[in-house]
């Protein structure tokens, strides 16, 4: 976040975004995993 | 000879050995086993090769003069761009691969016409696709080719003309030689080397501007453009404009027929969910990287002749010529397996047309030649265009992406996810799609491609209640298969 926050807000939401993207799609890769045998589901429900 | 140019011939030779590879080691008997390696490509290969082909000229010459132009404006595009690709690995890519499998679908003009029940319907739809294909296609293979006679002449210091002659040849020979397979496997070779040369290269640019401070001050200080400002230092309808033309243009992404194959070659819908996290973590990297090497540039270099080699000219100014030579194979390479991917769409395309509508009876053997004649026009053709040379980069891609996306991407979305589709519709759309992509172009250049979505958007919704009561059906999506029937992991 300090490096981000010398950019102005826009920039550092959209970015902060391309970084978070990745790991909610992990975290529902992992619901996959355990709740529903890996194949792809919404939040964990299929 | 330079050791850049010693580096570069070397991988040259070692993709064209991966082609022949494939070539004498598998029986590319089936048509289906030549295009889609058999249905059976695993997670890692299929997220990689993805990335890797999408990652091209585009990520390494047009978003670096995306950067280097006006800044992290093109992060409206990123951003619009990745929430897509979450819902086409997540929501579309399941419901695709298995009306694939029922259909028997190789490509997505091929599973467009064989979606729809009507035969005359059918054949309309599969000689218009054809048409599309080869419009789009064609111009996104001219591009990229442009992008490899630019790295090499910029770069390597080889005649630009040679250099797409060069490039085009090896692209058409291992691709025709070894089919999906080698072009598979190559792009995961390529995928980790686009990798490190991804993330070094920003790194090294920002710490000789004198670190990330020093760097913000700097791309902030420049006069004529507001590089850090996601709206690019625009305000009222121009920011508007600009950016639903950003998001627009990412919208083209629900219909590459490049990335749409990898659904349906995948081995099992169970891989989806683990291709979606390798697919996402990489384009977050290539879809913001990108932007910042264009913006380091910008100030390292000031004003250039070509915004669009900027990320060049860094390599061989900021790495010593061995490593240089590797990276500039890495985006190269990365550049041919877009290539490589598009020439076996086209090729499917016309192979397909060939099989359905001309001679019926032809043989599997029959088909690959044809395949790989095709394969070799295209080449030639791309080569064609690269001379020509329309526009830039950015420009020729911008067009395919969105014709592609519109004529493809959308009337597949309502096939997927609206029962009420109709036949007519899916024709109307693909229609729609390419001439409203033409014509927005031509005509009304300045709002391109914002007026695309809603003109087909309308098309398909009005056609469909139109046509409900005696329009022809489509194909369901079939249940999704037993899980204990389905192939095991990895």
């Amino acid at each position: 976040m300090g490096m981000l926050s010398e950019l102005p807000a826009g920039s550092t939401i959209a970015i902060l975004l391309m970084l978070l993207v990745p790991v909610g799609t992990l975290a529902l890769y992992w619901l996959d995993r355990t709740r529903n045998d890996g194949y792809v589901s919404v939040l964990g429900r299929q | 000879m330079s050791t850049l140019q010693l580096t570069f011939g070397a991988y040259l030779l070692v993709l064209l050995a991966i082609g022949l590879y494939f070539y004498f080691n598998t029986e590319t008997q089936r048509l289906s086993e030549y295009l889609l390696a058999d249905r059976d490509v695993g997670t890692w290969p299929i997220a990689i090769s993805e990335v890797s082909s999408v990652a091209s000229g585009w990520t390494f010459f047009a978003w670096v003069g995306v950067g280097f132009t006006t800044g992290l404006s093109g992060l409206w595009f990123s951003v619009t761009m990745i929430f897509i690709i979450v819902f086409m690995y997540r929501y579309a890519g399941s419901r695709f691969r298995r009306q694939s499998e029922s259909l028997g679908s190789i490509t997505i003009a091929d599973h467009l016409s064989l979606a729809v029940d009507d035969e005359r319907l059918s054949f309309y739809i599969r000689a218009v696709a054809t048409v599309s294909i080869l419009v789009f296609m064609g111009a996104y293979i001219g591009a990229q080719i442009i992008a490899v006679g630019e790295a090499m002449d910029t770069g390597i210091g080889i005649d630009y003309f040679a250099a797409v002659a060069v490039g085009g040849i090896v692209v058409g020979l291992y691709t025709t030689l070894g089919g999906f397979n080698a072009s598979i496997w190559t792009d995961v070779f390529q995928g980790i080397l686009i990798f490190v040369a991804a993330v070094t290269l920003p790194v090294l640019m920002i710490m000789e501007v004198g670190g990330w401070s020093a760097f913000l001050t700097e791309a902030a200080a420049i006069e004529d453009a507001a590089l850090l400002d996601l709206n690019a230092g625009l305000a009222g309808q121009a920011m508007v404009i600009a950016t639903l033309a950003w998001v627009t243009f990412a919208f083209g992404t629900i219909g590459q027929p490049h990335s749409l194959m990898r659904f349906q070659a995948i081995r099992s819908e169970r891989h989806l969910s683990g291709a979606a996290v390798i697919a996402v973590a990489f384009q977050s990297l290539r879809l913001t990287v990108p932007l910042l090497i264009g913006i380091a540039g910008r100030v390292i270099y000031g004003s250039v002749d070509d915004p669009e080699s900027v990320a060049m000219m860094a390599i061989v100014d900021f790495f010593p010529a061995i490593i240089a030579g590797i990276l500039l194979a890495a985006i190269i390479s990365a550049i041919l397996s877009t290539s490589d991917s598009m020439l076996i769409v086209a090729s499917s395309d016309l192979t397909r047309f060939y099989e359905a509508r001309i001679n019926p009876e032809a043989s599997d053997t029959e088909l690959i030649l044809l395949g790989r004649g095709a394969i070799g026009v295209l080449s030639i053709g791309g080569i064609a265009l690269a001379f020509l040379r329309p526009g830039t980069i950015f420009d020729i891609i911008e067009f395919a992406y969105v014709g592609l996306g519109a004529t493809f991407g959308l009337p597949l979305l309502f096939l997927l996810f609206w029962e009420r589709t109709t036949g007519e519709a899916v024709l109307a759309g693909i229609v729609t799609g390419l001439l409203a992509s033409i014509g927005n172009l031509y005509l009304v250049p300045d709002l391109f491609p914002i007026l695309v979505w809603p003109l087909c958007l309308l098309v398909i919704v009005g056609v469909t209640f139109a046509t409900a009561e005696n329009g022809s059906g489509v194909a369901d999506i079939p249940n999704p298969t037993s899980r204990s029937a389905d192939p095991a992991d990895d």
